[in-house]
């Protein structure tokens, strides 16, 4: 999957057709899956159940969901069956994993990418659910979605409100707005502090940057070139979060990115792994300033994704644009899904 | 074509860096020096051993000097970390690879300088040697082993009851002629031979799809980690195998994964049995619980040198001396 290399020298990433899902609608029915871990309480399930009732949405369990194998849902083998029959399940619109933890790399080998090409649907995850995310929209051209598993998908009224928007809709989320100040008690990182300025447009990718580095120097490795790259991570200690960044740096993977947005990051303070602390620390924010602040394009950090309660769902593969010029404007300005009807139509 | 480093002779400069995290407090420089005086050698510390640059002895430009410095100086016969942490990745686009090719020493540390053992071996073709960085010298007899390493001498063997290999098999200044499992659970036995690699499982997945991956093919692959948790040590894993290059090792083995478990996770199994999932389906010949590692009592590995791995018995074989004569 090389990029095409222009005669003047200047690269264009990969040309291809990207194809979108069917918007998800009332009535319809969604599968739920468990490729990483299961929820160690069986019986957290039936609140997440509850919600898609409310939100007149059927379901279909996969039949290995309960199944549990040190810390995955069940073996690979398992694992990947459910996920693939769900998704062959022509009455199944929607692929809504349970929840992330640890697992999903591990099915790669074991998925059929024609599949997913060949029936377009909504998946939606995020932290280990990225290795799908990345795996499916790269090999099978597929816009998925980087947003709550079903498990988390009732947060806030903001995660809430934005995963119906991105998967329910037919229009571009638009600018991305951030969720309303709490009224008292401070909090960090700020939604969009600026790491560098300048402006980019491109598709979006990325997710929790423990699973794209996982990825790295396997087929399944991120495409950045033109990208706009989205990435968090959680709990892990700040000299962690460099060893990451370094490896994409080593790798090349931001010399041809359009921009690079850092999420939250929720407790990747020294102590935050409780595995592997070191004495002296530097703090994400002054890493970041040192590995990315001068790369040349536009870099921000703050924004609520990935593992904070308040998250943006992200679509992998659609057009964006961030300005950091002035005041942080981030855009996506691509519909992720198409109408059913729309496809009938062709 | 393999380069191998000379040996030392008594009174040769060893030059003791800081090439990722700083030395835990000024006393353990000056344990270090000890250390590095009671084998007979001369240790020379490196300017910024003590500098503070986040989790790191100073910046990359210091310790990348500090390095440098010690490769290009023909006054130094080798370099000998101080400790591990964090920060030995930034500095391997910026290494003197031609001169160390040319000018080769014995380069010997682990944990995070695995990043540097690995580079400068793939991009040199240098025989460099995973073994304790200084801050993990925790016994009179590993000074002794460690004198011995450097002077380029046999060294006292693990396993007491398989001492009478030839002696004539092996060139002098052999490193050290095998390394013996102290518990053996070989998930596939097998005898193979192959070019030993040998380093840091999280050091090594940091390094791919950077033109500093080391070359997995045909190897003898010795891996060892620590105070990481098993789901997160079967992600790195996960990432060998479905890169497709472990099924291109000619045999694995695992040191000591010192401080690893489920620490404090709700269900979770053994990285071994992670680990024999994945070497059965490939029908990977593995070895578990090889005395590799970064603790006191662990066998200095030579990256590069050709050996007989039996996986069933717990023995690697080295096939050739780690060292030129001088």
């Amino acid at each position: 999957m090389g990029s095409a290399i222009s005669t003047n020298g200047e690269s264009k990433p990969p040309q291809r057709t990207i194809s979108k899902p069917s918007a998800l609608k009332k009535g319809d029915t969604v599968g739920i899956v468990a490729p990483s871990s299961p929820s160690f309480e069986a019986g957290s399930l039936s609140f997440a159940t509850d919600w898609l009732q409310k939100m007149g949405i059927k379901f279909k369990l996969g039949a290995h969901v309960g199944k549990s194998y040190s810390s995955y849902a069940g073996d690979d083998q398992a694992r990947a069956e459910d996920l693939q029959t769900l998704w062959d399940d022509d009455q199944v619109s929607a692929i809504l994993p349970l929840r992330g933890g640890a697992g999903a790399t591990r099915l790669l080998p074991l998925l059929d990418f024609s599949l997913f090409e060949r029936k377009p649907k909504i998946v939606v995850g995020f932290s280990d659910i990225t290795a799908l995310l990345i795996a499916i929209h790269q090999k099978s051209n597929l816009v998925t979605f980087h947003g709550p598993t079903v498990g988390l998908m009732f947060e806030t009224a903001y995660t809430h409100a934005y995963y119906k928007k991105a998967i329910m809709g037919i229009s571009p989320l638009g600018p991305v707005s951030d969720p309303p100040l709490e009224q008292w008690g401070s909090e960090y990182p700020p939604r969009r502090m600026i790491i560098a300025a300048g402006k980019g447009r491109g598709r979006l990718t990325g997710g929790c940057l423990t699973l794209i580095r996982g990825l790295m120097g396997t087929d399944y490795e991120i495409e950045t070139e033109g990208r706009i790259v989205f990435l968090e991570d959680v709990d892990e200690e700040p000299h962690n979060i460099d060893r990451m960044l370094t490896q994409l740096i080593l790798a090349g993977k931001f010399d041809r990115a359009a921009g690079i947005i850092i999420g939250d990051c929720s407790g990747c303070r020294p102590g935050g792994s409780k595995r592997n602390i070191l004495p002296l620390n530097m703090s994400v924010e002054a890493i970041l300033k040192e590995r990315l602040g001068k790369l040349g394009i536009p870099v921000i950090f703050g924004l609520k994704f990935g593992h904070t309660a308040d998250k943006i769902t992200l679509p992998l593969g659609v057009m964006a644009s961030l300005d950091t010029t002035g005041s942080v404007r981030f855009e996506i300005e691509e519909a992720a899904c198409v109408s059913k009807t729309a496809i009938l139509k062709k | 074509m393999l380069v191998k480093p000379p040996s030392l002779k008594s009174k040769d400069r060893i030059a003791l860096l800081a090439p990722a995290s700083r030395p835990a407090k000024p006393s353990a420089l000056k344990r270090a020096e000890a250390i590095v005086s009671a084998m007979n050698f001369t240790p020379v510390v490196g300017a910024h051993a003590l500098d503070v640059h986040g989790p790191m002895a100073g910046s990359d430009e210091a310790r990348l000097c500090d390095l440098v410095s010690a490769i290009e100086d023909d006054s130094i016969a080798a370099i000998w970390f101080l400790t591990g942490g964090y920060g030995s990745l930034h500095l391997i686009p910026n290494l003197p690879y031609s001169t160390f090719a040319k000018n080769p020493k014995i380069v010997l540390g682990a944990d995070d300088n695995s990043h540097l053992l690995f580079a400068l071996h793939q991009a040199s073709q240098v025989v460099t040697f995973y073994g304790n960085n200084l801050d993990r010298i925790e016994s009179k007899a590993a000074v002794e082993r460690m004198g011995h390493f450097f002077a380029g001498t046999e060294i006292e063997e693990l396993d007491s009851n398989n001492l009478n290999f030839g002696a004539a098999q092996f060139p002098p200044l052999q490193v050290k002629d095998k390394v013996v499992a102290d518990f053996c659970y070989a998930p596939v036995a097998g005898v193979k031979e192959g070019t030993v690699l040998a380093g840091n499982l999280t050091a090594l997945v940091s390094l791919f799809g950077t033109k500093f991956e080391p070359q997995l093919s045909e190897t003898i692959l010795l891996l060892e980690d620590r105070n990481e948790r098993n789901d997160i040590l079967d992600r790195w894993f996960t990432t060998l195998y479905i890169s497709n290059k472990l099924a291109t090792v000619a045999a694995l083995g695992l040191g000591r994964f010192e401080n690893c478990g489920t620490r404090q996770s709700a269900n979770m199994l053994s990285f071994e049995e992670l680990v024999a999932d994945r070497v059965s389906e490939i029908n990977l010949p593995t070895c578990f619980n090889l005395p590799f590692g970064q603790s006191s009592d662990c066998a200095i590995v030579p990256l590069g040198l050709r050996a007989s791995f039996d996986t069933a018995k717990g023995t690697l074989r080295y096939l050739e001396s780690a060292f030129t004569g001088r």
